[in-house]
């Protein structure tokens, strides 16, 4: 359900909930009616709490005395309207869930988000800060980017899942060059296949190693080259 | 150059070698004496930080931060806390913060007098190496007063430090200030403006603008290209917004801007900027403030992650930490500045010859442990 | 033509520049020669004031010392050691705060508590100890420690222990016997009981 929708029905069910069935009944959405009736009536019997009164986006913020929230404010709205422009331009591939609002991107065009957020102009996000990639459980890897924009001085994280079996993603070594070695480097350490990447192999550990260390089922192997891999020093048990 | 092709031939500069900075290969292709491609190759002193990080609590990581640079363990130390003060909301005390400002200048001109003295032994002048030796001895002295270690500090905790400085510490620092800052001048003087130098090292290895923001090369090489970008100053934390001091950044004054040279001379320009930032925190320090207040009993941080940046004397260092609520931390990664310095390598490397090459990976200023982690 | 001349000028006065700086140098370094004769002389440990008690300040890294007498067996640094360098096994002393003869156990801390455990294995091994001080900030007795500054009284400083066979410097500080004394102990008072 998109964030719109959300809002529209906390707003109706609020005023439903005042009094005013009017402007419930108003709505033209059958279902969007059939969902707010239905949430008032759960709400009246008590065993659905009441959501809160959405504030719109024209609202002005509140004057506070503190200037350093009226900062964060600020911080959180820019990465907000960041998402939001993401959400806007590619809203099949993208969603944003999970708690603190994360942005999600979908693997299949992940080359052609990166482009367009590279380039466009009120984004511009032109320096990769940071990607690696992490086994979040249950057979899911995770590559998350952290980009910045020189320009405008703003962050944003995207993360992108895939699961472990299938672990490829698109290789955006075109758009920012350092990603080539942070993906041979997440490469090394998690298995996650960088489509089109030009060199993909391992950056730290030998060519001729076997696993992927970093995931938490990782089992070292018994002998390397006829080298025994200790596990724990002897008489120390 | 282009006109007469010698033979191809494939030249290993090879782990052990005193010019590499630490065990790094670098296999070279090269036609006659002109390099046309180099490949980086890595990962002999890797020691599995990040899998380790994995099996110890959060307060046992440190140690562990201090060796993945060794050079500059006091700044690896910070930029960890810095990401778990984010991390857990934590605010410590003004005399912590004015500690942490001085212990980690200290340390970025400890770091900086290596990297100058290194260079200029490269490039075959023994002489500075051993004064900017002498000088970081100083220094080492001064953290040993403090914390009894002089390399691997193991000292700014999460919450605070290890130990309070000690009586005497403040008018020790003074009197070295004192001692060091003509000793700069001498280092220019001696280093920077000779010929010899300047004839190997202006106009090579010019990285341009475009290409070091994106190979995500930052600190004293990204400001040698005109890229006027310091966390201290863009994206401030703890208390460096209240200092004053410029930000150098490369003119081409022997060459073209963004060049090996400009690359030395910022970080000798930078450690005089770190020496009015000591100055001016040592003199603002309060004089009383327990640095073990705001110590937390268990570090157990909420669920939740962070990606926190500092100025490293090589660059940013950002650590991304992803907590699950336990003490033990549930992935940790470092992102280290001399990885991005060295990627750039292949790019900025090719067409020149092959004693440039040692040339430009000094400038760039890398550190193996910190790049393999 | 004239950059030709140029070039030698600049060449030949930062040239020179720089010797002069050395050969100044040659006269007036005040410290004299830097090199110490190593066995013989050695560079002074500084002398701390942290300006107040230096009881639980110990800003010295060598040599780790464990007082076996004090030590009451809490496990406490064996879990503070981030590379797992420290082993420590216990087992039940049969009344608290009471001395054992037979493995030389003494029943009372230097700070007055009473042990409820004897400690039959404290093996600390110095090759893979990283020297982060880490261990002797939890201790409660204040038994483990680095040897010299302000625990010069308990041990004095040592610094240099470097020993020719790397199983020596496996440190066994739980006194010998202590492991097969207790055995017997408990053996026989099951004996007895029974």
């Amino acid at each position: 359900m998109s964030q719109e929708k959300e809002k529209l029905i906390a707003e109706l069910v609020n005023k439903g909930l005042d009094g005013d069935m009017d402007s419930v009944n108003a709505c033209e959405d059958r279902v969007t009616r059939s969902k707010v009736k239905a949430m008032i009536m759960k709400i009246k019997k008590g065993s659905l709490d009441r959501p809160q009164m959405p504030v719109s986006l024209s609202d002005t913020p509140n004057e506070s005395d503190d200037t350093g929230k009226t900062d964060d404010k600020t911080t959180e709205d820019i990465s907000q309207k960041i998402k939001n422009m993401l959400l806007d331009n590619f809203p099949d591939e993208t969603d944003e869930t999970g708690q603190d609002g994360h942005m999600y991107v979908r693997p299949d065009k992940w080359l052609d988000i990166a482009t367009w957020l590279k380039s466009e102009s009120s984004l511009l996000f032109d320096s990769l800060q940071c990607q690696m990639g992490i086994d979040v459980g249950e057979d899911i890897l995770e590559s998350r980017y952290n980009l910045h924009s020189m320009v405008h001085d703003h962050y944003l994280e995207v993360r992108i899942r895939v699961a472990r079996s299938n672990a490829k993603i698109p290789s955006v070594e075109q758009v920012w060059r350092i990603a080539d070695w942070f993906e041979r480097e997440t490469y090394d350490m998690l298995g996650i296949e960088y489509v089109g990447h030009r060199d993909l192999r391992r950056i730290l550990l030998p060519d001729d190693w076997e696993g992927w260390p970093l995931r938490k089922d990782y089992k070292e192997q018994e002998t390397y080259h006829g080298i025994v891999v200790p596990k724990m020093k002897e008489g120390w048990d | 150059m282009g006109l007469v092709h010698g033979e191809e031939m494939v030249l290993n500069i090879g782990p052990q070698h005193p010019a590499t900075h630490g065990v790094l290969r670098l296999q070279v292709r090269t036609d006659g004496e002109v390099v046309s491609q180099i490949t980086p190759y890595m990962g002999y002193l890797h020691r599995c930080f990040e899998k380790h990080c994995e099996n110890v609590t959060y307060e046992q990581v440190i140690p562990y931060t201090d060796r993945c640079d060794y050079l500059s363990s006091m700044s690896m130390n910070f930029g960890y806390v810095v990401a778990m003060e984010r991390l857990m909301d934590i605010k410590v005390n003004e005399r912590v913060e004015h500690i942490r400002v001085v212990m980690a200048e200290l340390q970025r001109i400890a770091s900086h007098l290596l990297c100058t003295g290194v260079f200029g032994l490269d490039l075959g002048a023994f002489t500075p190496f051993l004064w900017a030796l002498r000088d970081r001895e100083r220094i080492l002295d001064l953290f040993e007063f403090t914390c009894g270690a002089r390399l691997l500090y193991n000292y700014m905790w999460v919450g605070g430090l290890s130990h309070d400085i000690p009586v005497g510490f403040v008018e020790s620092t003074f009197e070295f200030l004192d001692y060091f800052e003509p000793k700069i001048d001498e280092l220019e003087n001696i280093l920077a403006h000779n010929k010899i130098l300047v004839e190997r090292s202006a106009d090579i290895g010019v990285m341009p603008k475009d290409i070091a923001i994106s190979y995500g090369v930052t600190g004293p090489n990204l400001r040698a290209s005109g890229v006027k970008w310091d966390l201290r100053k863009n994206d401030s934390y703890s208390i460096y917004d209240r200092f004053e001091f410029d930000i150098p950044i490369g003119e081409g004054k022997k060459g073209t801007v963004g060049d090996c040279w400009d690359r030395f001379y910022v970080r000798i320009l930078e450690m005089r900027e770190s020496v009015k930032i000591i100055r001016q925190a040592l003199a603002s320090m309060p004089k009383d403030g327990d640095v073990h207040q705001s110590l937390p009993k268990k570090i157990r941080p909420p669920k939740g992650s962070v990606y926190a940046r500092t100025e490293t004397p090589r660059g940013d260092l950002g650590y991304y930490i992803e907590s699950d609520g336990s003490p033990i931390p549930y992935r940790l990664k470092m992102r280290s500045p001399a990885f991005t310095a060295l990627s750039v390598m292949d790019e900025i490397a090719a067409g020149w010859l092959l004693s440039d090459v040692l040339a430009i990976l000094g400038s760039l200023d890398i550190v193996l442990g910190e790049i393999d982690r | 033509m004239v950059k030709f001349f140029t070039d030698i000028y600049t060449a030949t006065s930062t040239i020179l520049g720089g010797m002069i700086i050395t050969i100044n140098h040659l006269f007036t370094a005040k410290r004299g020669i830097a090199t110490l004769q190593y066995p013989e002389e050695r560079w002074p440990r500084p002398e701390r004031d942290i300006g107040f008690d230096h009881g639980s300040y110990n800003v010295i890294r060598s040599r780790l010392h464990v007082d076996m007498d004090d030590c009451i067996g809490c496990l406490k640094c064996e879990r503070a050691c981030p590379v797992n360098c420290i082993k420590i096994e216990t087992s039940k002393a049969p009344e608290r705060g009471e001395d054992i003869k037979d493995v030389k156990h003494i029943g009372i801390t230097s700070n007055d508590s009473r042990k409820a455990m004897v400690v039959t294995r404290f093996d600390i091994d110095m090759t893979e100890c990283c020297y982060c001080n880490l261990c002797t900030y939890p201790c409660p007795e204040e038994c483990i420690f680095m040897t010299g500054g302000p625990n010069s009284k308990k041990h004095p400083i040592d610094y240099e222990f470097s020993e020719p066979d790397r199983s020596d410097l496996i440190y066994r500080f739980a006194k010998p016997g202590t492991k097969e004394g207790m055995e017997k102990l408990l053996n026989d008072d099951n004996k007895v009981e029974a």
